[in-house]
């Protein structure tokens, strides 16, 4: 599947997030296109990672309280993802989300894939383990892993544990990818491998990436969005990213 | 220095009851095989106290095993604010109780069924597992929710994120993930009941009872026999065979440990 470029897939209209007294996102109102990586930028704090959890709706694990609208298109409509009824265990199987440092299960790499795959699709064990064989094989892990399914998931190095976490995700074929800083744990050349991965992959699923450095928004993305204490105070555009990185190196620098 | 305390201990008790062990030590003059089978009663050895111990410590962790991973799930996952502040002090009161007045307890609740509803009832295996099953619970809650409380929390997140259910989430993610810690306090929890003599005193344990013959009925228990020897020993000879079975009670617990950690280790590898 490609996608159509320029075609809108998430809404948000005076979005509001915050933990008991303190507030984390204040009135976010953006809109991002698919067909390319949708950037995510600021400093530690300024609300990015609260963002992309407000999209699966995660906040709610964490008794946050969210007003607004938020609006994704997923099954070709859009949907309010905000709204009461909605149904969250299938909302975060079609939003896929790969975590700041990889979160395995203490247990078999095989098993790290197949045991969500069963809870949450129902499928029969072949199937299970050819689309496991798909998701490895999707994220370049086959030739690395495949010989060693039964190793434990932890034995594996920063940037394949990664990796696996977006096969994991992969597997219960979500509409739309979240990705929170996913280099911010490794060194620079597994970290450019998962940015080529990333790029590779944005062709067949919309994606929103954070990332703590505008050097590799300019390497990602189609357009950016810039956080500053809860609120997005810049929109860019491939060229404007540019731009936007020289500028911030010569305020950053003249401060 | 801990290493050294428990070693020094260690070594007394093997030193003043090392000596007595052997079958004697358990079945006194009664053939071994026929006492082990409850067909021959068994006058003068422990091998009755460390049966009904050991039916003792499994019933009560059976009985408190499930209500205190519940609860402590419970107050880690689920419970907010005031209702959580509740639970706690609960809980925290119940752990401060003594084992006496649990005891005390069961046998009012005993009295109190005479008195009313079953007047045949009496102390028993059933009651004390229960007494002792309630003061081993907030041992069990409190491990369960530290545990849980304990894991980072992308780590906690990997359930709900990949759209887990609640129940789902918990028998998969969170409980492999915590159960190093639950089973920290249930080797705690457990040591707790093997030990306890005062809760057993007033809700069931008769000298010389024999092999317990069902939940209904009285039994013996070794901390009880160690407890009655030790206090109205009449010659050296008792007296050893009581640090004996101190020995046994010990490697009982222990054993009871190994078992409690491969458990463990089953739920932490299977995931499943
Ligand atoms: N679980 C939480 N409880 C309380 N406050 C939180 C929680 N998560 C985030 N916050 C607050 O929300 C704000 C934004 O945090 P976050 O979204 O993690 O920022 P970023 O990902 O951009 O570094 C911060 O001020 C942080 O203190
Ligand atoms: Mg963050």
């Amino acid at each position: 599947m490609v996608l159509k470029t320029k075609k809108p897939f998430l809404e948000t209209k005076d979005l509001t997030v915050g933990f008991g007294g303190q507030v984390a996102l204040d009135g976010v109102s953006l809109a991002a296109d698919a067909g390319g990586i949708v950037c995510l930028l600021g400093r530690s704090g300024s609300g990015k990672t609260t963002f992309l959890r407000t999209l699966n709706r995660l906040n709610d694990e964490m008794g946050a309280y969210t007003k607004g609208s938020v609006n994704l298109f997923m099954d070709g409509r859009w949907c309010d993802i905000l709204a009461p009824r909605t149904d969250l265990l299938n909302l975060r199987r079609k939003v896929g989300m790969v975590f700041q440092t990889p979160n395995l299960m203490p247990v078999s790499i095989a098993k790290n894939i197949l045991v969500p795959l069963r809870l949450t699709s129902g499928l029969g064990k072949k199937q299970c383990r050819a689309r496991m064989h798909k998701v490895l094989e999707q994220t370049q892990l086959w030739q690395e892993v495949g010989h060693r399914l039964d190793e434990p998931g932890l034995s594996l190095s920063g940037g394949q544990q990664q990796r696996l976490c977006l096969a994991r995700c992969l597997a219960l074929e979500p509409q739309i990818l979240l990705l929170d800083e996913p280099t911010a744990s490794l060194d620079f050349k597994a970290g450019r491998r998962i940015e080529e991965l990333l790029i590779h992959m944005a062709r067949s699923y919309p994606m929103l990436v954070v990332s703590h450095s505008p050097a590799q928004a300019e390497r990602l993305a189609q357009a950016a969005f810039v956080f500053e204490s809860g609120k997005v105070v810049h929109k860019l555009d491939k060229a404007s990213i540019h731009r936007h990185l020289l500028e911030e190196c010569i305020t950053g620098s003249a401060k | 220095m801990t290493t050294t305390v428990v070693c020094g201990l260690l070594g007394f008790i093997a030193w003043q009851g090392g000596a007595v062990l052997g079958p004697a030590l358990f079945f006194g003059d009664a053939p071994a095989w026929a006492a082990i089978s409850g067909q021959v009663p068994v006058w003068d050895g422990i091998w009755p106290a460390c049966a009904g111990t050991l039916v003792l410590v499994l019933l009560a962790a059976a009985l408190a095993l499930p209500f205190g991973l519940g609860c402590g799930l419970y107050l880690a996952v689920l419970a907010k604010g005031r209702k959580k502040a509740f639970c706690s002090l609960c809980i925290n009161q119940l752990a401060s109780t003594p084992s006496i007045v649990m005891g005390l307890f069961g046998f009012a609740m005993i009295l109190f069924l005479r008195r009313t509803f079953l007047p045949g009832a009496n102390t028993c295996l059933l009651l004390a597992g229960v007494c002792l099953a309630v003061l081993i619970l907030p041992y069990i809650v409190r491990a369960t929710q530290n545990a849980v409380e304990a894991i980072p929390l992308t780590q906690r997140l990997i359930g709900p994120s990949l759209g887990l259910t609640l129940w789902q989430n918990i028998v998969h993610c969170i409980l492999p993930q915590a159960s190093r810690g639950i089973l920290g306090g249930v080797i705690l929890a457990v040591g707790r009941a093997a030990e306890d003599t005062a809760v057993i005193l007033l809700t069931g344990v008769v000298a010389n009872a024999g092999l317990p013959r069902g939940v209904l009925g009285p039994f013996e228990a070794l901390p009880f026999t160690i407890y009655y020897l030790a206090a109205e020993y009449r010659n050296q000879s008792e007296l050893e065979i009581g640090f004996g079975a101190c020995l046994v009670l010990l490697a009982l617990t222990a054993s009871l440990f190994v078992s409690a950690r491969w458990i463990q280790r089953k739920i932490e590898n299977t995931w499943s």
